[in-house]
């Protein structure tokens, strides 16, 4: 008979110990920032995402990226919140939450200026395009015109895996052009090559 | 015409603002209590039934002095990403705040703000039906930007050719709308409020503002203390242009046709041919939507609004 009177005691006292245990005041905001910390993920892949198809020139316009950190700023909110709570009985974790809040605010900061970055980009490919393009109705010679393909080509090397040699290899060809008298009066080149500059 | 995937949206048609909320909301944007001296409401320097900014170059200080910019327009604020000329907030609410408490505008503190709405009987019952706590200061600030979220002006001819009403727009203003694209003006100039949701230099190709006449010419450096940022503005919104000159920070240009000039010029590193400009005004023309079911209408003229 003490053995079942033991395991009976054993689950009331474990019972007992959850029941108190999901009363208590921690039980709540523990899972709304475990809710708030997978909303923050889910939010953070999808403007990973919208930015990667902005780079590429496939999303029509920055609304997605301004929503998406508008929701990556409301879960941090509420975090924080939880976060004050929770607190009380673990100090050590606002500085965790400090510390999340900061790289989240360092990543939206850095999607302005990749929003102002990318349009001006995508204004000058596409003006870089359109003015070389003319080149060829221009009477040059055919290495004038080697010239300028071979900035173009650099240039598009540049936007796909921007890196120091590729700069400096498009720069050179940028100051040769710059050079050559009779490219000086194609019809658009200069301002083409201030867009490459820029 | 319209693509699928057209960088420019129309302005949403519904919305889920509480209207209890926005119309008490709407109350304390017409009330000169919310400044100091008790002349100036939300609404004189953003008169809804004039595009909704006062037409002057620059706005006027209720206590002088004149480090302000041009007035942008309350419709439409909603759909910003962030607000005033440097993107100083992303919040519409402390953006009010801001505008309350600034002594520069109604130079107001909360403690008076709060006696002189809480001594008013009608504001007390209004908000303890609207609002759990009743009359408190994140209240007054969730209403009034509750009102300013409910101005938009859906049915512009442009939003009814992007829902598909192919005859809303003329010849003309179809090609200005090709040539806004085809330019490059859409590269900044995007999404449901045709700008308002990022920042750019305002002189790319050209410088614009040379010697830096007022600390206002800064730009957003002011807020983020990068270099990068100096004459960085945000980009405002181009939904209803055509009844919000005068254009830029500083309010130097009044026409339509010389504000696209100077964008292509400085932004764009263009030059327009005229009947191209024509193109694009007509095409920008297209954007006036319409408030309560009323086209909007432009200021008679700056001076006369004060």
């Amino acid at each position: 008979m003490s053995k079942p009177i033991a395991i009976v005691a054993t689950l009331l006292l474990v019972l007992t110990y959850l029941l108190i245990e999901s009363q208590s005041l921690d039980q709540g905001p523990r899972v709304r920032m475990q809710q708030s910390l997978q909303a923050i993920q889910l939010h953070d892949a999808e403007l990973n995402r919208d930015v990667l198809m902005a780079r590429a020139g496939l999303l029509a316009n920055y609304d997605p990226l301004v929503q998406t950190g508008r929701k990556l700023s409301l879960d941090l909110e509420a975090l924080k919140r939880e976060g004050a709570v929770i607190a009380r009985r673990e100090p050590g974790i606002v500085k965790k939450i400090s510390a999340l809040a900061g790289a989240i605010g360092q990543k939206l900061a850095s999607v302005e200026y990749l929003k102002s970055d990318n349009a001006l980009l995508r204004n000058s490919l596409a003006y870089f395009a359109q003015s070389l393009g003319t080149v060829r109705e221009q009477p040059n010679t055919r290495e004038s015109t080697m010239e300028v393909a071979a900035l173009s080509h650099g240039m598009l090397r540049f936007v796909q895996g921007p890196d120091a040699a590729d700069e400096s290899g498009w720069r050179n060809d940028e100051r040769s052009i710059r050079h050559d008298r009779a490219l000086g009066h194609a019809s658009g080149i200069w301002l083409a090559l201030s867009h490459a500059s820029s | 015409m319209v693509q699928r995937n057209e960088p420019v949206t129309a302005v949403p048609q519904h919305s889920d603002i509480n209207p209890q909320r926005a119309a008490l909301g709407e109350r304390l944007f017409y009330d000169t209590r919310l400044s100091r001296d008790q002349k100036y409401s939300c609404a004189t320097c953003h008169p809804l039934d004039h595009g909704g900014m006062d037409g002057l170059p620059v706005a006027k200080s209720p206590v002088g002095g004149s480090n302000l910019r041009n007035t942008l327009t309350v419709f439409n604020v909603g759909l910003n990403a962030s607000y005033n000329w440097d993107g100083i907030t992303t919040s519409l609410e402390h953006h009010t705040d801001l505008i309350l408490t600034n002594p520069g505008l109604m130079n107001m503190s909360w403690d008076e703000l709060l006696t002189r709405t809480r001594s008013d009987s009608g504001y007390l019952a209004a908000f303890q039906s609207a609002y759990p706590q009743g009359l408190t200061q994140a209240n007054v600030l969730d209403a009034i930007a509750g009102f300013e979220r409910s101005l938009v002006t859906p049915d512009s001819r442009f939003d009814r050719f992007l829902r598909g009403e192919r005859d809303a727009l003329s010849p003309d203003e179809k090609e200005g709308y090709r040539l806004f694209k085809a330019y490059g003006c859409v590269s900044c100039h995007q999404g449901a409020n045709i700008g308002g949701n990022l920042y750019q230099k305002f002189g790319v190709f050209q410088e614009t503002i040379p010697g830096e006449r007022s600390p206002s010419d800064l730009g957003r450096i002011r807020i983020t203390m990068m270099p990068r940022d100096r004459h960085v503005f945000r980009v405002p919104s181009l939904r209803n242009v055509a009844v919000t000159a005068p254009y830029f920070h500083d309010g130097r240009e009044s026409s339509l046709s010389g504000a696209v000039k100077t964008m292509a010029k400085a932004q764009l590193g263009r030059r327009i041919r005229k009947d191209e400009v024509r193109q694009i005004v007509a095409f920008l023309k297209t954007l006036t939507g319409k408030y309560r079911g009323k086209i909007l209408a432009e200021p008679p003229s700056g001076e006369q609004q004060r």
